[in-house]
C-alpha cells in the first residue's frame, strides 16, 4: 500500500508499509500526523486509524479506539447531543481541574493594550453609527472580560450578540411606546384641566418611573435568565431558573417589611435578593447558594461607612475589600465555598496607581487601570473545594431571550431622554 | 453535498480507483492543528484536530467517527484570546430544543487564525462577510488613526447638526418653551408690576428689535437684588431690579440690546440643542461597556459642561457685537453699556483669580468685553442721541422697583453679591 504523510503543508511519500511503519516507530509520523493512502477517503491523523490496521505497524502509542475513518458527512449532524465515545478520553483531553496549584484557581489574563484597541474600535463604530453600535460594543467588552477570565485553566465565555440585544431593545421600545403615548395624552388632559404644564410633565415622568419600578423584579429575572444562558465556563452554559412570580413575592413582602422597619430591613432585602439570584443560578445542573446574613451585612455597612467618614475616605479601599469578601465568601457551589483574599492595601494600591496613570495619560491609561482592577479582583478569588467535573452536565435554556432586558434598556433610554428635557 | 466551491479534484468524493496513477499526494496545501473542542455537555474538552485546506475546514474529533465539515455559515463567532483562536460553531438550526447552541473550538496557534482567514476569504460568499473580514483586518494603528479623525469630525457634525435642528422648532414652540421657563421663575420671583417702568423698558426694546422680527419681545422686571438680566427663548426678557438701581437709561438700553440679540439669534434654543449634541457625543465616547464606570461618567459630564460654557461665551460675544450694531443704528452710544459693565466689574471683579476662571465662566470676562466695547465706542462717528428720559426722572422711576425682595434669603443674597450667579440661561 502506498502511504503519504503531511509535514506542514507538504505531502511526503509514497512509502510502502514497511518504511511507513519505521517512520511511526521512529516517531516521525506521530499520532497527530496527517496520513493518506488509497483506501482512505481523505487525510486523517494517524490515531484515527482502525486499531487493526495501525496495529500492523505496532506503533508505540496505539491510537485510541476509533473505527475506520469514513468519508465525512455533510455536517447536518453535529455530534453534540450524543457523543459517540461513552467515556471521555483522559489521555488526550486535559481535564481542567487536574491542575493543582496553591495560587487562586481564578485568573484574569487580559491585556490593557487589547482593551484599548477594543475601546478605539467601539468608539469609532459607535460614533459612525450614531450610537446604534453601542449594543455590539458592550457585548464585545463583556466578552473580552469573560474570555480572559479562567477557572482551573478553562475560560469563561459570553455568547450574547449585539444583534440579539439591539432587537431586544427595539422590541422593548415598541412595548413601551403605548405607555409613552398614554402619558403624553395624560399630560395634555392635565394641562387642559388647568394643571401647570411643568407639574403635569413631572407627574407623567414620575408615572413612568413608577412603572419601571414596578417592572424591576421582572427585569431582574429576565435579564439574569438571558445573560446566564449566554455565559459559559469550559463550554458549559449557566442557567437561571428563578420565576418572575417568586421574585415579585419576594419584592412585595420585603417592601412591606421595609415600611414596617422604617427601612432597616433593606439589608436583609439585599441579602435575600442575592440568595434568590444565587439559588436559581445553575451550573452543570448544580445550584449556587448565597449564605450571608442580613445582620452581618447591616453591621458591615454601618461599620464601613462610619470608618470611611471618620478617616475622610481613606478606609474606602478596605470597605471595598469587606464588601467583596461578603459577596464572595458567602457563595457556595457543590457544598464548598468561594473565598476572596482581597485586602484593602492592595485595593488602595491599584486604585491609586490607576488614578495616577489615567490622569497622567489624559485617559489613555484607563484601559490598563481597568485591567489591573479586574486582575486584582479575579486573581484573589479562591474555591475551597475541588470541582466535581463528573457531576456537571451541560444544558441550555432555549427560551432565554433578550426581550425583557431590552425593555429595561428601552426604559433607561426613555428615562434619560425625559430627564434631559425635564432638567 | 453540493457546494459550489467543490473542486473537480475533490478527493473525498472521488473513488480511489479513479485516481490517476501519476497522482502523487495532495495538491492543495494542508495544515493540521491540534485543537480542543468544548461540546457544551461535558466540562472536559475533547481532543480534536482541525484540518484546514484552502477550500475546506474539517474537524476530526477523537472518539467520533468521521469528520465534521465546517462551512462558513456554521461559524458563529471568532475571537482571539491571547494566542488562542476561539471559534464558536453553530449547531444546525433543526436541533431539538434543549439542544446545545454551539460548540467551541480552541486552537492554541496563531497560524490557525491565518489559515482560517485564507479559507474563509475563499469560501465565505455570504453578504457582508467580505466587509466583516475587512473590518477585522484593520490593524491597531488603523483604529487609532480613525479614532483621531472620526472623534473630532463627529463632534463637529453632532454639535453643528443638533444646532441646525433649531430650524425645526417654530417660533410658537419657542414661545411655549420660554413661557414654561418663565412660569417656573415666577414661583421664585415676584414681578414688579409698575406700569411706568414697564412702559419705559418696553419702549427701549421696541426701538431695539429688528423691524421684521417674528418675536414679540416683552420685558418683565423681577423684584430681586441680582444685577442681571436674562433672555428666555421666544422673546421674554427678564431684568432684575438690582440692575436698575444706580443705573443710567443708556446702560439699561445696552443690556437690553444684548438680550434682544440673544432672542433674535435664538441663542438659548441653540444652546439647549448644542448641549444635547455634546451629551450624545460624550455618551458615545464612554460607550462600549465602560459606561458603567462612574468615573467615566463624571469626567464626561464635566467635559460636556466646559464645552457648553465655551460656546456660551462665544454667543455672549456675538450678542455684544449685535448690541453695538443695534445701538449704533439708532445713533445711541455704547458709553452707557460700558459704564454698566464697569459697575459690574467693580462689584464682582475677581482680579487675578478671574483669569483662572476663564473656562468656567459663561460670560466673556467683563474686562475683555469692556475692551471690545471701548474700541466700538472709539469708532463712534456721530453725535450720540441720549434716551428720552433724563437721569433724574429715570432715578425716580426705577425707585419704584427697589429690588428689596429677595426670595432666596439672606445667605443667597450675600452669595449673589460675592459671586455672579452663573446659571446657564442668565445673560448679563
Amino acid at each position: 500500500m502506498n502511504w503519504y504523510y503531511a509535514v506542514g503543508r507538504e505531502a511526503r511519500g509514497p512509502l510502502d508499509d514497511d518504511s511507513f511503519g519505521d517512520l511511526i516507530r521512529a516517531g516521525t509520523v506521530a499520532p497527530d500526523t496527517l496520513i493518506w493512502n488509497e483506501t482512505l477517503a481523505g487525510w486523517l491523523p494517524l490515531r484515527s486509524l482502525d486499531r487493526s490496521k495501525s496495529a500492523d505497524f505496532a506503533p508505540e502509542d496505539p491510537p485510541p479506539a476509533a473505527s475506520a475513518a469514513v468519508p465525512p458527512e455533510s455536517i447536518e449532524e453535529f455530534p453534540t447531543a450524543a457523543p459517540a465515545s461513552p467515556e471521555p478520553e483522559r489521555r488526550t483531553s486535559q481535564p481542567p481541574a487536574a491542575r493543582t496549584s496553591e495560587k487562586s484557581p481564578f485568573r484574569f489574563d487580559g491585556r490593557g493594550s487589547d482593551l484599548l484597541l477594543l475601546y478605539l474600535k467601539n468608539l469609532v463604530l459607535t460614533l459612525l453609527t450614531l450610537g446604534i453600535y453601542r449594543f455590539w460594543a458592550r457585548v464585545a467588552v463583556y466578552r473580552w472580560v469573560y474570555q480572559h477570565t479562567s477557572f482551573h485553566g478553562a475560560r469563561f465565555d459570553y455568547h450574547a450578540t449585539g444583534k440579539e440585544k439591539f432587537i431586544g431593545f427595539l422590541k422593548g421600545l415598541l412595548l413601551l411606546s403605548p405607555v409613552v403615548l398614554l402619558l403624553f395624552l395624560l399630560h395634555g388632559l392635565l394641562t387642559s384641566e388647568g394643571v401647570p404644564s411643568e407639574l403635569a410633565f413631572i407627574l407623567c415622568l414620575y408615572g413612568f418611573f413608577f412603572l419601571m419600578f414596578l417592572l424591576r423584579p421582572l427585569l431582574l429575572v429576565g435579564s439574569l435568565r438571558y445573560n446566564l444562558a449566554r455565559t459559559s465556563w469550559s463550554g458549559l452554559r449557566f442557567r437561571f431558573d428563578g420565576r418572575v412570580k417568586e421574585c415579585y413575592a419576594l419584592y412585595l413582602r420585603d417592601l412591606l417589611f421595609m415600611i414596617l422597619t422604617l427601612g432597616f430591613y433593606w439589608s436583609w432585602h439585599h441579602v435575600k435578593v442575592r440568595s434568590f439570584k444565587a439559588h436559581h443560578t445553575l451550573f452543570g445542573g448544580d445550584r449556587f447558594e448565597f449564605r450571608g446574613s442580613g445582620l452581618e451585612f447591616l453591621g458591615l455597612f454601618i461599620g464601613g461607612t462610619m470608618l470611611c467618614y471618620m478617616t475622610f475616605g481613606l478606609f474606602i479601599p478596605w470597605y471595598i475589600a469587606w464588601l467583596t469578601a461578603f459577596q464572595i465568601d458567602n457563595l457556595w457551589f457543590q457544598g464548598k465555598r468561594f473565598k476572596s483574599r482581597l485586602d484593602g492595601l492592595k485595593v488602595l494600591q491599584v486604585l491609586l496607581i490607576g488614578l495616577v496613570v489615567t490622569i497622567g495619560t489624559l485617559g489613555i491609561g484607563l484601559p490598563w487601570a481597568i485591567k489591573n482592577y479586574l486582575e486584582m479582583y479575579v486573581n484573589t478569588i479562591e474555591y475551597t473545594g475541588k470541582l466535581d467535573l463528573d457531576a456537571l452536565k451541560g444544558g441550555f435554556d432555549p427560551k432565554a431571550s433578550a426581550f425583557v432586558e431590552g425593555i429595561g434598556e428601552a426604559g433607561d433610554a426613555l428615562e434619560a431622554l425625559a430627564e434631559f428635557f425635564g432638567g | 453535498m453540493n457546494r459550489p466551491s467543490e473542486s473537480p479534484e475533490g478527493r473525498r468524493e472521488e473513488r480511489p480507483e479513479e485516481r490517476p496513477q501519476s497522482w502523487n499526494g495532495p495538491v492543495d496545501p494542508v495544515l493540521s492543528f491540534p485543537a480542543m473542542l468544548y461540546d457544551g455537555v461535558s466540562p472536559r474538552p475533547r481532543s480534536a484536530t482541525a484540518i484546514v485546506e484552502s477550500d475546506r475546514l474539517t474537524l476530526l474529533i477523537d472518539g467520533v467517527q468521521g469528520g465534521l465539515d465546517i462551512r462558513p455559515e456554521h461559524i458563529a463567532g471568532e475571537s482571539r484570546v491571547r494566542g488562542e483562536v476561539h471559534l464558536e460553531i453553530r449547531s444546525p438550526s433543526d436541533a431539538p430544543s434543549g439542544g446545545f447552541p454551539s460548540l467551541k473550538l480552541v486552537v492554541n496557534d496563531a497560524a490557525f487564525g491565518r489559515a482560517l482567514a485564507r479559507y474563509l476569504s475563499r469560501s465565505d460568499v455570504r453578504t457582508g462577510a467580505a466587509f466583516r473580514r475587512a473590518v477585522g483586518r484593520i490593524p491597531y494603528w488603523g483604529w487609532l488613526a480613525m479614532a483621531v479623525v472620526v472623534a473630532p469630525a463627529m463632534y463637529f457634525a453632532l454639535t453643528q447638526g443638533f444646532v441646525a435642528l433649531h430650524g425645526l422648532v417654530s417660533v410658537e414652540e419657542e414661545v411655549a418653551l420660554g413661557d414654561a421657563v418663565y412660569q417656573h421663575l415666577l414661583r421664585t420671583f415676584k414681578v414688579c408690576e409698575d406700569a411706568g417702568v414697564q412702559n419705559e423698558l418696553q419702549a427701549m426694546v421696541d426701538e431695539l428689535a429688528e423691524p421684521h422680527s417674528p418675536y414679540q419681545i416683552r420685558v418683565s422686571v423681577f423684584d430681586a437684588k441680582h444685577m442681571n438680566a436674562l433672555a428666555l427663548p421666544g422673546g421674554r426678557i427678564v431684568i432684575f431690579a438690582g440692575l436698575l438701581k444706580d443705573s443710567s437709561p443708556e446702560g439699561v438700553m445696552g443690556v437690553l440690546a444684548h438680550e434682544v440679540a440673544h432672542v433674535e439669534c435664538r441663542h438659548t434654543l441653540k444652546q439647549i440643542l448644542r448641549a444635547m449634541g455634546v451629551a450624545f457625543f460624550m455618551s458615545s465616547m464612554i460607550a462600549g461597556g465602560i459606561e458603567e464606570l462612574e468615573l467615566a461618567e463624571t469626567a464626561s459630564e464635566v467635559a460636556g459642561t466646559l464645552v457648553v460654557l465655551k460656546y456660551s461665551r462665544s454667543s455672549e460675544a456675538e450678542a455684544d457685537e449685535i448690541a453695538v450694531r443695534k445701538l449704533h443704528e439708532d445713533r445711541r452710544s455704547v458709553a452707557g453699556f460700558i459704564d454698566f459693565f464697569e459697575r459690574v466689574d467693580r462689584k464682582h471683579g475677581l482680579g487675578g483669580a478671574e483669569k483662572a476662571l476663564l473656562w468656567l465662566s459663561s460670560h466673556p470676562l467683563t474686562a475683555r468685553r469692556i475692551a471690545a466695547l471701548r474700541s466700538a465706542r472709539a469708532g463712534e462717528r456721530f453725535e450720540p442721541v441720549p434716551w428720552r428720559m433724563a437721569q433724574e426722572k429715570w432715578n425716580e422711576l426705577v425707585r419704584r422697583c427697589p429690588g428689596e425682595n429677595d426670595p432666596q434669603g439672606k445667605a443667597a443674597r450675600e452669595e449673589a453679591l460675592e459671586d455672579p450667579p452663573n446659571e446657564r440661561r442668565e445673560k448679563r
